[in-house]
């Protein structure tokens, strides 16, 4: 998919999979494009190029009948101030064919919201349960979540994100959720995609991402360049130590020859995420 | 769907709908309490129109504030659009319900004035049609405004000052009569009286109004998935503040300066003046005193005549049709030879008071007062800038003597050279208020007169009259347009296009005629 926001590409070719049933961590720093994918998907705005398909219809903007059966949490709640939560529930179920009204009282009841209190009066944690009950309510396919914990302490977006699994895992529900929290999708997601200026830098499953993406350490000034089957993601030189974050297939790994003095070291999801988006080289 | 969005609309704008039922309220007490009415009017559909003058703009106002702006204000149609349901429903909705208030509310009016207008009058079913008509029209145009203004966002204030400013300078100058628009003829002053004549024209106006601002309202609540009333609907930057702010005072003020000239001043009244009249020149003289002498009637015809007789001749030279009028006031206390200003506005003439009898009194200077204060006004003072005035400077001096020969010894002659700098270019004429203040007002002015009899001699009468006409004879617009004109076709223009020589070349030939003047003076005459 393709989307320009005047001259600056939100989105520039991003093509991800999201395969049914799993959790999909969609990673990316702020301004890599996310919320645009999200809502691309969403069919909120349009692509300018590309295709979406969604339980097996594939269209240009997604549908009203495939929105039906999506679960969608924004990352600012948005909801109408003088409305009351049982009032928003009935407003929101007007738009769905599948709406559960028991399933939407009974969640509330879980996440301790009371029905008859207006929504200016929740505080950020209940709103964002709130929004969840909302998109479980319709007992949709496929859960899509724009950075549902911004703005959480980390006990309320702890319990969220098991609330989240647990649903996802219980019902065997598509998910996908977008942060820039790497310990949250670590815990919760089986597959991550890490979205980069709006391009897809990598998609798979996190102990793939693992095997694939390792650090070299050697003293500064060995000779050593990696051969044409790594790609070079970080460069960095401290306390007299070089190290080199490589990307590569795992046979290439298995066949690479070290310098004297130089070893392999695996990394940390924190420490790949920034050597796929932070700057390439450092000195100190 | 549909229902869900309008149930909530219906409670989310329970305020703006009360003030719809106030609406109808009113409209249902003026046409109850009609006494007034129906003395004035002589019936209830008067009070509809009324009714669609007042209150409909202000309930359509409020109407799309609430409906259309109040939502993007509060980013609550982010909320919407993560919902299955189309933009373009969403705004159809919000637009359909608007105009069906609107429509009900003006109907309910309809209806009442109706039946009350049955105990007393015969209303056909065609003129009922015919109200109908004018009033669906027009409420749908207003509210299409109004739908299109609320999608406007930080900017909507500012639209409406603009309207504002338009609305009330029109009405002062009196440029645009908002009568005869489409949609205000459409409920205009027949609106109740109208039985047989269906106003297609002004039907077919409004309905092209009112399409295209809903039209407008459409494509910004549409076009770019939305992002551009999402933008419109932030608040605007400090920034952003004091330009339009600025943009705002300054419009304000351009608008009102060029408002309060175009005004048509109020025409001088000389109750018992002499009046004279050639062609497109006035001249009225009258004595400032209970009864006025014999003597000083007769002064007055003189001097009116001899005034007007002087400035048509101006006026045929300069190729005017017309001159500003001219007053003259006659005092006996005034010292002699003093010439005052009356001090009216530009746009009503030129007004002089002086003492007609006095022995002092010379006919030449009152002249050359008039011919000059008449010609000034005239430019709307534009031949006053420093850039100009020495053309008026010098006409007015070069006027009452170029019919005469001069004499190589001549006072007016030994003036000039007095007054000419050493190295005098084309350079002092764009400064001429300055070399006029150092060499003296009357040696200046015999410098500038001087040239132009250079002009005349050396490049021809018709070369010289040409340049003359074109500076001083030019109408000049009561807009930017006159300045606009000096900007792009100063007088060094004109002057190469009407004597195919330069300025500046001029100047030098200017100058050298008179230091050869001067060369030949003797030498205790020399200035």
């Amino acid at each position: 998919m393709k989307r320009h926001f005047g001259k600056v590409p939100a989105v520039d070719g991003v093509d991800l999979n999201v395969h049914e049933g799993e959790i999909y961590g969609f990673l990316g720093i702020n301004g890599a494009g996310k919320t645009t994918t999200i809502r691309l998907l969403m069919g909120i705005i349009a692509a300018e190029a590309g295709t979406i398909s969604i339980l097996g219809e594939t269209t240009r903007r997604t549908s009203v009948a495939q929105k039906q059966r999506i679960g969608y949490v924004s990352q600012e709640q948005n909801f109408y101030p003088w409305m009351t939560c049982h009032a928003l529930g009935r407003f929101v179920g007007s738009f769905y064919p599948t709406w559960d009204k028991a399933e939407f009282s009974r969640l509330l009841e879980v996440f301790e919201i009371p029905e008859d209190r207006r929504t200016t009066e929740l505080s950020g944690g209940m709103r964002a349960k709130l929004a969840l009950s909302l998109a479980l309510a319709p007992r949709p396919a496929v859960l899509l979540l724009d950075e549902p914990t911004a703005g959480l302490d980390p006990v309320a977006r702890r319990e969220f994100m098991e609330i989240i699994v647990a649903q996802s895992r219980q019902h065997g529900r598509t998910t996908l959720f977008s942060s820039h929290l790497i310990g949250e999708v670590e815990r919760c997601a089986d597959r991550v995609g890490i979205i980069h200026q709006g391009k897809m830098r990598f998609e798979g499953r996190l102990g793939d991402l693992r095997d694939r993406v390792r650090r070299v350490q050697m003293p500064v000034g060995t000779a050593f360049a990696a051969s044409g089957y790594f790609e070079t993601w970080r460069d960095d030189e401290y306390d007299g130590v070089r190290s080199l974050a490589l990307k590569g297939e795992p046979s290439a790994w298995t066949a690479l020859e070290l310098p004297e003095g130089a070893e392999i070291t695996p990394m940390s999801l924190e420490d790949i995420f920034i050597g796929c988006v932070g700057s390439r080289r450092v000195r100190v | 769907m549909i229902r869900g969005l309008i149930e909530k609309e219906l409670r989310q704008h329970g305020l703006a709908l009360l003030f719809v039922l106030l609406l109808v309220w009113a409209g249902v007490v003026v046409i109850l309490q009609n006494r007034f009415l129906h003395t004035a009017f002589g019936t209830p559909f008067a009070a509809l129109r009324f009714l669609l003058l007042t209150f409909v703009p202000l309930a359509c106002l409020v109407l799309g504030q609430a409906l259309i702006d109040s939502e993007y204000q509060h980013k609550t149609q982010l909320f919407l659009e993560g919902l299955p349901l189309p933009r373009w429903r969403m705004i159809a909705i919000k637009y359909g319900l608007g105009l069906s208030l609107m429509l009900a509310a003006v109907a309910v009016v309809l209806a009442f004035a109706w039946r009350r207008s049955l105990v007393a009058d015969a209303v056909t079913p065609r003129f009922l049609l015919l109200l109908a008509l004018r009033s669906v029209c027009y409420v749908w145009f207003m509210w299409s405004l109004c739908f299109a203004h609320g999608f406007m966002g930080r900017y909507r204030f500012l639209f409406g000052v603009i309207a504002f400013v338009i609305i009330k300078s029109s009405i002062i100058i009196q440029y645009l009569n908002f009568g005869v628009i489409g949609p205000f003829e459409l409920i205009g002053d027949r609106f109740a009286y109208e039985r047989y004549l269906v106003p297609v024209t002004q039907l077919a106006v409004t309905a092209a109004y009112a399409l295209f601002w809903t039209v407008t309202g459409l494509m910004l609540g549409l076009a770019r998935d939305a992002t551009i009333s999402t933008a419109l609907a932030q608040r605007m930057s400090s920034r952003e503040k004091m330009l339009l702010t600025f943009g705002v005072v300054a419009g304000v003020l351009v608008l009102g300066g060029y408002a309060e000239r175009s005004k048509t001043p109020s025409p001088v009244l000389l109750p018992g003046a002499v009046e004279t009249t050639r062609g497109g020149v006035q001249v009225a003289a009258s004595a400032a005193v209970d009864q006025p002498t014999e003597e000083e009637n007769a002064a007055l015809d003189r001097v009116a005549r001899r005034v007007a007789d002087e400035l048509s001749v101006v006026a045929v030279f300069l190729r005017c049709e017309k001159m500003p009028p001219v007053f003259i006031i006659h005092r006996r206390d005034l010292k002699p030879g003093t010439l005052e200003d009356g001090g009216i506005k530009k746009e009503q003439g030129v007004m002089v008071r002086a003492n007609l009898t006095a022995k002092e009194f010379k006919m030449d200077t009152l002249l050359r007062w008039i011919v000059y204060e008449a010609l000034a006004r005239k430019s709307l003072g534009r031949l006053n800038l420093e850039r100009n005035a020495w053309v008026l400077d010098g006409f007015t001096n070069w006027w009452l003597t170029h019919r005469v020969s001069l004499g190589e010894d001549s006072d007016e002659l030994r003036a000039a050279i007095k007054a000419m700098p050493q190295d005098f270019s084309a350079h002092d004429l764009d400064r001429w208020l300055t070399l006029r203040q150092n060499a003296g007002k009357e040696e200046g002015r015999e410098l500038a007169a001087t040239g132009l009899r250079v002009l005349a001699s050396r490049h021809g009468d018709e070369a010289c009259r040409d340049f003359l006409v074109s500076v001083l004879g030019a109408e000049v617009k009561k807009d930017p347009r006159a300045w606009l004109c000096d900007v792009f076709n100063p007088v060094a223009n004109r002057f190469r296009k009407t004597t195919g020589t330069s300025l500046e070349a001029f100047v030098a030939e200017w100058r050298d005629v008179l230091r050869k003047s001067s060369a030949r003076l003797p030498e205790e005459t020399k200035p």
